[in-house]
């Protein structure tokens, strides 16, 4: 396990950084295995101090993850960023309070554990290699001429048990990612254009006739903050009859009814 | 199914056989069991209660001098062979040895066999990665299997450990396992020596590991 463990140049005025991340790829297990080889280098006990301690070594390592998939370089930013809270922790002074329990991170309990597991994965692993495997009945046992009338025990190769180790085997195919369909959404930059080109072109132009073609709750409140827009741009005026009634729609004061480019709605982007 | 088994044990079915041969009775039926009978077919089949049969399977794993053990996985029994002979075994099959086990399907392993029941959230916890891939591997090896689903947002899958797994490893039943805080560097390599060369015993209490959980 602690084959390839690389020491790396160590940049000027700084601590020595492991090695990039390609031998990583071969060398490490994750954030908290990089940490914790960072801590036992260093000949440290699992200890907050001791995370402060190398918190910069591994935001060097963290730094040279920088052609790495970006799910692997968040699992390390995750590390990084709870090692600098601590760190930061450690530097800004505290008020003091009643020495109780010494307080400990859930990144020293984390990697307390992960250490546990590691070392039992190691002797699992040592396990392995001497081979000391038991062995079962490869099928079924004695050939015996089943009671008449009654199911027998026998026959443990029957299609459903094919079928599920098929699909046991299967499961370590990688799946096609699914492609999710998304709805193409109409932003509201458009709406006040088409709201406004509406308004423009049609003498009787009425909201209802804008949404008409509209099929969602959101398409339709967002087409209405277009006419808000508008409204408070002065480019339309809007009036309605009675409570609930249809809302008319006319050109307003403002003149930039065809240049929706030029709002100065921030909002509106 | 203890019909059945009651059936493979003809004309005497459900008169007590005598305790001194009811391990020889219980290897005698695991040999012949196509599926791995329960504790409660054997114990139908042998015409004594559950807790004998422990007893006894116990007691056949004891003796030192034979070429089987008996393993258990929650309440089923199966039997195999002894983990001493390993290797003329293999040869005399003609496998291959398998593929190394990667660390981090070892450390994957490691997580399940000791807190199972757990969730691939809770893998992913310990480890501070991505466990999909490994997990998909260690299924596909029928070392581990969803066992149960989590009562939370999702229902989760909760995996456990196989038969498979003790087979791997030549353990008579995951309370073999050395308990979690004595695994600490060389000393805990030891002890699972130990479990592995004397893992004859089937445990009364096989469970008593799960959730075991530092």
């Amino acid at each position: 396990m602690t084959t390839n463990v690389v020491t790396a140049t160590a940049p000027p005025g700084s601590e020595p950084i492991l090695a990039n991340y390609q031998l990583r790829l071969s060398s490490y297990e994750g954030p908290l295995d990089v940490l914790l080889r960072l801590i036992e280098r260093s000949q440290l006990d699992i200890e907050d101090v001791s995370l402060v301690a190398v918190t910069s070594q591994f935001l060097a390592f963290v730094a040279t993850l920088d052609t790495a998939p970006s799910f692997v370089i968040a699992d390390f930013a995750a590390v990084g960023g709870r090692l600098t809270v601590l760190k930061s922790r450690s530097l800004l002074p505290r008020p003091v309070v009643d020495a109780e329990e010494p307080e400990q991170s859930d990144l020293t309990h984390q990697l307390r554990e992960y250490r546990r597991i590691k070392d039992l994965a190691k002797n699992l692993g040592a396990a392995h290699a001497r081979g000391l495997s038991a062995f079962g009945p490869a099928a079924g046992g004695a050939v015996v001429r089943p009671l008449a009338g009654k199911p027998s025990r026998l026959g443990p190769h029957d299609p459903s048990s094919l079928v599920r180790s098929i699909r046991r085997r299967l499961t370590i195919i990688p799946r096609q990612p699914e492609v999710v369909r998304q709805r193409r959404v109409i932003s509201l930059r458009d709406l006040v254009a088409r709201v406004a080109e509406h308004v423009a072109d049609s003498s009787d132009a009425r909201f209802g006739q804008i949404v008409s073609g509209f099929h969602t709750r959101t398409d339709v409140a967002t087409a209405f903050l277009a006419v808000l827009v508008l409204i408070r741009r002065q480019s339309i005026d809007a009036s309605q009859g009675d409570l609930y009634g249809e809302i008319a729609l006319r050109p307003g004061l403002g003149a930039m009814l065809t240049d929706p480019s030029a709002d100065d709605d921030a909002f509106v982007n | 199914m203890s019909d059945r088994t009651a059936q493979l044990a003809l004309e005497g079915a459900g008169e007590p056989v005598a305790p001194e041969d009811l391990p020889a009775l219980i290897e005698a039926l695991l040999l012949v069991a196509p599926e791995p009978p329960t504790i409660a077919d054997l114990a139908e089949a042998a015409g004594v209660p559950a807790d004998q049969i422990e007893q006894a399977a116990a007691r056949l794993g004891d003796e030192s001098g034979r070429g089987l053990i008996v393993q258990r996985q929650g309440d089923h029994l199966h039997l195999a062979t002894s983990p001493r002979f390993a290797r003329h075994i293999a040869s005399f099959l003609g496998l291959d040895r398998e593929g190394k086990l990667s660390p981090a399907a070892l450390e994957t392993l490691a997580i399940i066999a000791y807190q199972q029941p757990v969730t691939r959230a809770d893998i992913d916890a310990v480890r501070g990665v991505d466990s999909s891939g490994v997990l998909a591997t260690l299924h596909a090896r029928e070392l581990i299997e969803p066992v149960s689903r989590l009562a939370a947002i999702g229902n989760p899958f909760q995996y456990g450990t196989t038969v498979g797994f003790l087979r791997l490893f030549g353990l008579a039943s995951l309370a073999d396992l050395p308990p979690l805080g004595m695994f600490d560097g060389a000393e805990g390599g030891a002890l699972l020596d130990q479990a592995m060369a004397g893992s004859t015993a089937t445990d009364t209490d096989a469970t008593s590991h799960s959730g075991v959980n530092g």
